[in-house]
């Protein structure tokens, strides 16, 4: 079937998470979404491509370290994609000289390049700094960090709820395409508003089976105590280790260096 | 919380319950009274709909915290009362356990899964851990700690479910239809586990669809349109066949033939009734069993419909079925049997091109299957999946059935007929303008066959078309299944029933790790019980009776019939309702 | 905005979010018609969903659908842009049931024109809200000019939720009822009251988005120069949507 983006054999089972004991694995879930904010911020900070290049190569070291650079790899060609499009658009669409290129109506600039390069360097370096969390970090113990960060408990266990449903949704997903297809249903075919109306079928009981779900759901949660206490205790409780400290200081220092930098009017195009 | 000690106090105690849902025009429960002691194994039955479910749900506030509606009367835990409670403070004293075991699971690994109960009720982290040691060792799950739940099979998920359960402690645990989605295997280690709960003291309440569990119960509560109409033990139980009848529930196998042939319907083994049958010198006749076998042999097979030659097929890059080689004939009634995870279904998707073989060749009518277009290919062989819920989208029951001849590009008076005819055939005339969503389980399953009818398909495949319904539904799915296989039909179905198999079918194949253990007639399958039970199967109850006899035999009239050929007692009671 | 936060102390919104996510997240990424723009945006009917669950679970649809698109960003494409994800599509799962309710005059969907003039408004401005947040958000990080992803992100979200909701309603909204899943239903009716000033602030998030938008289009696709950085001129804009969806 030509309907599915997500390779079938993977199913939706293919989050990134990456089950090893890198040192990275072993850090708290806080101290690296706090780390992740720093690369982000940084990123924000400069429009230099050469800056952000060296932002990269930062990130791809961390990415050893951690051990997630497969991770990295098995999404290359969106990562490359991604480089390129911003790349290309900025490029074409922002003025300046000296111009580079031309070709009728449409013209390259020097400072539409550079910046155009740099901006894809940002958003795929926020990718792999966000590719280095998801590959190193539970799904619960995100959503713990985010509870630790002060997100509420109902909100941060709706959101791990969510992740372990979308398995199941999925292949309910492909249950129901087969169950139509086996009534004699195409799924793809027809212009582009034939399509879209003919994932009604589809949509249809995937969402009926879905919401049937919730009372069970709503139950079972509530038949293990679930809101029983304000305050619940954890099986693994968040702790800030040695190496922990280590991190969050190298980050901060570091954002503070580059902001330094930033401020003396460096990285700027 | 833990188990008590014991008290004069009930575990629980139910006076004068009512309750009624919003939007309905019967009351669910009227005037239920119930005590079961601390320890005591209940068992509810009744048909669906009969109120098993609310009645269970008001021991731990479900009904009506949660569930909304009109409530009436008391219940009591070990003597208080527990009107004010939430459901959630009441999980460390009463243990619920569902039908749906996906919908208990709710983190991405095991140990987390675990922990969920114990860290609500705020146990301490260490104490957490200790518990948890424990009952990993008891469910068997201990190298799986670390395991995506998403990842384990049915039965091991449902496992983990009352291992969840269970490390609140809880002195009374409820389990509502836990086995239904299981396979033979997964379901007996679940029963396993109850006795294991009820050695340990716990009061334990279940609702189960199958008669054969009632030896195990202490008592057995029947229910019908929402009250209680007996409350007895087993043995009380099986001496009054009418009233299990009149409930929707079926005799167990067994007792029913020592009834039939007029004896006390002990709860023993085959064994043990074979000897009392032989007691009474009313054993069966190998004489008229040889002319029942030889009648059978006959052949009534037609030309081969499904080839299948050397077929495998890979997911995931693990084998899924390896070397399949089968012939089915136009006409044959054949049941897929075996384990989940055997391939059974993985096979029946092949037959009408769901999935496409990975090597091999599958003949459909002689035609490779690759060369069928997809619109004959529906046409040809029709595919009931499991679940209803997973096809229905139209706002009407006609409409519905409508979509496949409007796929197939009939005109509208050829669609229109074939939908009327569709409907007459699964016994829904005159529901043309119901609502297709709000069907109970048994019609939206015959709702799901007529969808498929309504193509004229040659070839019925039928994943688990009785799975969750209870006895009446279950045999009228089977009557009409019958009627088709008649009517000219090929029936293969998937199922986990042996009771069904023995009784319907004429060939049964066996699939065991994605290969085919063994494939006959039913009464050549069931005789070599040595293969069958080396795949977690077991022939069903009567069957095994007769073996005792040297006879394969498929259902109780059946023996019955050999055993007394001048006629039964008492012919009034049809357990076909 | 309070039913925003209330909702979480019942549980059967709490799953109700969850679900919405998943199935959005797992129907949405498969589901897959066309490709606009390779990374960015592709036509894709699942996100219909999202505005038709909002009529149905209110606030359970402005999270789940922020959820579902988070998780979808657990694929590998977790950066600063999703927090734009996150808030378009809230806002995206937010305004349908908050305008409806004004426009329409009455909570429940009744099918009658009024209720249907109000839906397909609230669709309209819903897909607006959602193309204008993250095509601001998209440009500010530097990544896509804002009238680009603004204007597909717009279209794209209004016409098919134009085409699939109206189906949905018809066919779903009724029993969605009998099974007493609509937010009216689960939340208590003081949890559920409108905003400070739900008249002023339809007004507002109203002017926001289609002020923003068509001054974003003029300038972009060059029919206005201004010496501003967009980001920077369209910051107005936002404060009123954002503002304007508070009071709601």
């Amino acid at each position: 079937m030509s309907i599915c983006a997500v390779p079938v054999e993977h199913g939706m089972k293919a989050f990134i998470y990456n089950p090893e004991n890198s040192p990275a694995h072993r850090l708290n879930p806080v101290t690296k979404i706090i780390s992740l904010s720093v690369v982000f911020t940084v990123s924000m900070l400069f429009n230099h491509p050469l800056y952000l290049g060296c932002l990269i190569a930062l990130v791809a070291c961390l990415g050893t370290v951690s051990r997630s650079l497969p991770a990295m790899w098995k999404i290359k060609y969106l990562l490359l994609i991604l480089f390129l499009f911003p790349t290309c658009l900025w490029s074409i669409y922002m003025d300046g000289t000296p111009v580079l290129l031309h070709w009728g109506p449409l013209q390259i600039s020097s400072r539409g390049l550079n910046y155009g390069i740099a901006m894809g360097f940002r958003l795929t370096g926020m990718l792999m700094a966000g590719l280095i969390l998801l590959a190193t970090t539970r799904v619960e113990d995100f959503t713990a960090g985010l509870n630790r960060l002060g997100i509420p408990y109902r909100m941060s266990f709706s959101l791990t709820l969510a992740f372990r449903l979308v398995p199941l949704f999925y292949d309910t997903f492909q249950t129901v395409v087969q169950a139509q297809q086996s009534r004699g249903f195409i799924l793809n075919t027809g212009n582009i508003l034939q399509k879209i109306r003919r994932t009604l079928p589809v949509l249809i009981p995937v969402f009926v089976s879905g919401i049937r779900r919730t009372d069970q759901l709503a139950v079972a949660l509530e038949s293990k105590g679930f809101g029983y206490r304000r305050e619940r205790t954890r099986l693994h409780p968040i702790r800030f280790s040695r190496s922990d400290r280590l991190l969050l200081s190298a980050a901060v220092l570091f954002l503070c260096v580059c902001i330094i930098l930033r401020l003396t009017g460096q990285g700027k195009l | 919380m833990g188990i008590p000690e014991p008290s004069r106090n009930p575990a629980v105690a139910l006076s004068g319950v009512g309750f009624q849902y919003p939007l309905a025009e019967q009351p669910a429960l009227q005037d239920i009274s119930l005590s079961i002691r601390a320890g005591e194994f209940v068992m509810i039955m009744g048909r669906t709909g009969s109120g098993k479910t609310t009645l269970v749900r008001t021991i731990n506030r479900i009904v009506p915290r949660f569930t909304k509606g009109s409530f009436s009367g008391t219940v009591h835990l070990f003597g208080s009362d527990i009107r004010t409670r939430s459901v959630a403070s009441l999980a460390g004293d009463v243990g619920m356990v569902f039908q749906d075991f996906e919908s208990q699971l709710f983190s991405t690994s095991i140990q987390l899964d675990l922990a969920f109960g114990p860290e609500n009720m705020a146990v301490p982290p260490d104490r957490i851990a200790k518990r948890m040691d424990r009952i990993l060792t008891q469910f068997q799950l201990t190298g799986l700690r670390d395991r995506d739940p998403a990842t384990l099979s049915g039965g091991q998920k449902q496992r983990l479910a009352i291992a969840t359960i269970m490390m609140l402690d809880p002195p009374v645990i409820i389990l509502d239809e836990p086995t239904t989605d299981l396979d033979p295997e997964s379901r007996d280690m679940v029963y396993r586990m109850l006795g294991q709960l009820r050695d340990q003291g716990r009061t334990v309440i279940l609702i189960d669809h199958s008669p054969d569990l009632i030896r195990q119960a202490d008592r057995v509560v029947l229910m019908d349109r929402g009250r209680i109409v007996r409350d007895a033990t087993p043995v009380e139980l099986v001496r009054h066949p009418g009233q299990l009848n009149r409930c929707g529930i079926r005799m167990p196998q067994i007792q029913e033939c020592l009834w039939k042939l007029g004896l006390e319907p002990a709860l023993s083994e085959p064994a043990e009734a074979a000897e009392t049958i032989r007691k009474s010198a009313q054993t069966p006749d190998p004489k008229r069993y040889e002319i029942l076998v030889a009648r059978e042999r006959s052949p009534r097979t037609g030309d081969p419909v499904i080839e299948i030659r050397d077929l495998l097929f890979s997911y995931d890059r693990q084998p899924v079925l390896n070397g399949i080689d089968l012939v089915i004939h136009r006409g044959e009634f054949v049941t897929l049997a075996g384990q989940n995870g055997s391939g059974k279904t993985t096979l029946a998707k092949h037959f009408n091109g769901l999935l496409s073989p990975g090597s091999g060749t599958l003949l459909l009518g002689g035609i490779p299957v690759q060369k069928w277009k997809a619109a004959e290919l529906a046409g040809t062989v029709g595919y009931v999946f499991q679940n209803p819920d997973h096809q229905i989208f139209r706002p009407t029951v006609r409409e519905e059935v409508l979509f496949g001849p409007v796929n197939l590009g009939l005109d509208d008076r050829e669609a229109d007929a074939r939908v009327a005819e569709a409907l007459e055939t699964v016994g829904l005339t005159g529901y043309d303008d119901r609502d297709p969503f709000m069907l109970t389980k048994g019609e939206s399953q015959r709702l799901a066959v007529a969808s498929i009818l309504a193509m004229h398909p040659q070839i019925l495949i039928l994943d688990e078309p009785t799975t969750g319904l209870d006895h009446p539904d279950q045999i009228r799915m089977m009557d009409l299944l019958t009627r088709l296989n008649r009517r000219g039909h090929t029936v293969i179905m998937i199922t986990h029933s042996m009771t069904l198999t023995a009784q319907f079918a004429d060939r049964v194949i066996v699939m065991e790790n994605g290969s085919i253990l063994t494939d006959g007639p039913v009464r050549d399958v069931f005789g070599r019980i040595d293969i069958l039970i080396k795949t977690g199967l077991k022939p069903p109850p009567v069957t095994r009776l007769g073996l005792e006899f040297d006879m394969v035999v498929r259902s109780v009239d059946e023996f019955v019939d050999l055993c007394r050929p001048g006629g039964t007692r008492n012919e009034s009671v049809h357990l076909q309702s | 905005m309070r039913d925003v936060i209330l909702m979480w102390k019942e549980t059967r919104m709490v799953v109700l979010t969850a679900v919405t996510a998943a199935i959005y997240a797992a129907t949405v990424m498969p589901l897959k018609v066309a490709t606009i723009i390779p990374g960015f945006t592709e036509i894709r009917p699942g996100v219909a969903f999202v505005v038709f669950c909002s009529f149905l679970f209110g606030p359970a649809a402005a999270w789940g659908a922020a959820f579902g698109n988070l998780i979808a960003d657990f694929f590998g494409t977790l950066g600063l842009g999703s927090i734009f994800g996150f808030a378009g599509n809230f806002l995206f799962g937010l305004i349908p049931y908050k305008a409806y309710r004004i426009l329409a005059g009455e909570i429940r969907f009744s099918g009658s024109t009024r209720s249907w003039f109000g839906a397909i408004s609230a669709i309209l401005l819903a897909s607006m809200t959602c193309g204008f947040t993250i095509g601001w958000g998209v440009d500010l990080l530097g990544f896509v000019p804002f009238h680009i992803l603004g204007s597909v992100i717009t279209i794209n979200n209004a016409i098919l939720a134009g085409i699939i909701v109206p189906v949905l309603l018809k066919i779903l909204y009724e029993r969605t009822r009998k099974w007493g899943l609509l937010y009216q239903e689960i939340l208590q009716p003081e949890d559920t009251a409108p905003g400070l000033m739900p008249m002023p602030g339809l007004v507002l998030t109203a002017v926001g988005a289609t002020g923003g938008l068509s001054l974003g289009f003029l300038t972009g696709f060059g029919f206005l120069t201004i010496s501003v950085a967009t980001p920077v001129l369209l910051l107005p804009f936002i404060a009123c949507t954002v503002l304007g969806t508070i009071l709601l």
